[in-house]
């Protein structure tokens, strides 16, 4: 299938759910707008606040909203730390311009960039002939595909592989090792972003390192928190957090899920994540909330688990209890209350109890991230 | 339908279905699969679809990805249908080189 070529006008027009960015692969040469154009553009194609939803909460989603200004100071950000080194001459994106991760990093880091971008919502259309330094905005399936199209690496001088905000995949490192085998002339680079609906895009660390850190512009909020160890909650200060549903008014500091440990004035480890939450595609979804959705829905007891799957990194699985253990077909209600609760769990295990802990907690492999230690 | 494509849409239905139960989501803790639900096309997340087509391709030495544009199916027989296509399509063309 052929690419379609978009204008620079085209690809800015909101909103960015619309078909023409989310149902076909799509071609758009930023290399002729300078930053003044790119300005210029924004003001005049993007609504004044653009809206994007969270999930996860039991009430009717709510939009966060940000002005386009931010969203462009966000990617020339973003942008200065993945071309720092070299530079970036395209750009292949797999992130769906509907999610705000796609909207920012498939749509608007191209144009930040000032490069050629080719655009394969849902995965579809063929990988461009591209020699140089590649950018690809990945979301989980990028790398099982990368792994499929090593010789595409190989062609390409350097490839960076960008992903978001949620446990990486172990197929990233099986990518890593396999191109190294089987295409030694790839130079892959993998690097993740830290950040949320609610944050913005808040701190970068290649695959490998231990340490992030924060993106220019952003800072941690205030002195470290007392705390008994050396663990606190991440705050920041930056200009780019989305305005609350509701508000009238821009935030400057957010307080984010996860516990780090502060290093120095830019840097910090990620120790754990706060409460039960978990990120799938990059959305997040609070654990209890999402059960007691199924729950209601199936009319059975239910427990979602959070989990890290080797190919998509994290996600939950549902167990359902159900005395027959599989000897009943509930196929059909389960797909009638993923299709209402709106999220599909990565796997649905049929129980005939729900094993608990001491301390009431459902045994399974893991019930809690916990950032596996360098 | 001619033998040859008869045969090999079989073949390709067979490992489509396969993969897809390898694949999906539904797993009961008494036998390890959850003995009488079924599984549907619709039962496949957007991740699960894309690891089924690239079990295809390897299995069938296809690419699919860059065709998935033109899919617009809703079954287990459309995807076959969608594959079979693209392997007659990759053969005949390799046909033609040689």
């Amino acid at each position: 299938m052929k690419d379609v070529t978009l204008t620079p006008e085209e690809v800015l027009a909101w909103p960015h759910d619309a078909d023409l960015l989310n149902s076909r692969p799509w071609h758009v040469d930023w290399s002729g707008t300078r930053l003044a154009d790119l300005e210029r553009l924004v003001e005049e194609r993007m609504p004044p606040r653009c809206a994007f939803h969270t999930s996860g909460s039991t009430g009717p989603p709510r939009p966060w909203e940000m002005r386009p200004e931010q969203m462009l100071a966000e990617v020339l950000a973003l942008g200065d730390v993945l071309a720092a080194g070299g530079g970036i001459d395209a750009v292949v994106a797999f992130a769906p311009p509907r999610h705000r991760y796609g909207a920012h990093c498939s749509v608007l880091l191209p144009a930040a960039l000032g490069v050629p971008a080719w655009v394969r919502p849902r995965s579809m259309g063929a990988l461009p002939p591209l020699r140089g330094r590649v950018l690809v905005v990945g979301i989980p399936s990028t790398f099982a595909i990368l792994r499929h199209r090593l010789a595409w690496l190989e062609a390409a001088a350097a490839v960076t592989v960008l992903h978001s905000s949620a446990t990486l995949p172990a197929a990233a490192g099986a990518l890593e090792d396999e191109a190294a085998l089987a295409a030694p002339g790839a130079d892959l680079t993998v690097v993740e972003l830290l950040g949320s609906t609610e944050s913005g895009a808040v701190a970068t660390r290649r695959r490998g390192d231990d340490l992030w850190t924060l993106l220019p512009g952003v800072s941690f909020a205030g002195p470290r928190e007392e705390t008994a160890g050396p663990e606190e909650r991440l705050v920041v200060r930056s200009p780019w957090l989305a305005r609350a549903p509701g508000s009238a008014e821009d935030r400057v500091v957010h307080r984010l899920d996860d516990v780090v440990e502060r290093h120095g004035p830019d840097r910090l480890r990620l120790v754990a994540r706060a409460g039960r939450f978990v990120k799938v595609n990059g959305v997040r979804h609070h654990l209890d909330e999402v059960a007691a959705r199924f729950g209601a829905q199936l009319r059975r007891e239910v427990a979602c688990i959070g989990v890290v799957d080797p190919d998509v990194g994290e996600h939950f699985e549902l167990y359902v209890v159900e005395p027959t253990a599989g000897l009943v077909d509930i196929g059909d209600d389960l797909r009638r209350a993923i299709d209402v609760v709106g999220v599909h769990p990565r796997r649905v295990r049929l129980v005939t109890e729900l094993v608990t802990s001491s301390t009431g907690k459902v045994v399974s492999g893991q019930t809690y991230f916990r950032e596996e230690r360098q | 339908m001619s033998t040859t494509r008869s045969a090999l849409w079989t073949e390709v239905r067979d490992h489509v279905e396969t993969e897809a139960g390898v694949l999906t989501w539904i797993q009961s803790d008494a036998e390890g699969e959850a003995g009488g639900t079924s599984v549907a096309f619709e039962d496949l997340d957007s991740f699960t679809f894309i690891q089924l087509l690239l079990s295809v391709e390897a299995a069938f030495d296809v690419e699919l990805l860059e065709e998935l544009g033109d899919f617009r199916g809703t079954t287990f027989d459309d995807v076959t249908d969608f594959v079979v296509a693209q392997v007659e399509r990759s053969r005949g063309e390799a046909a033609a080189r040689s």
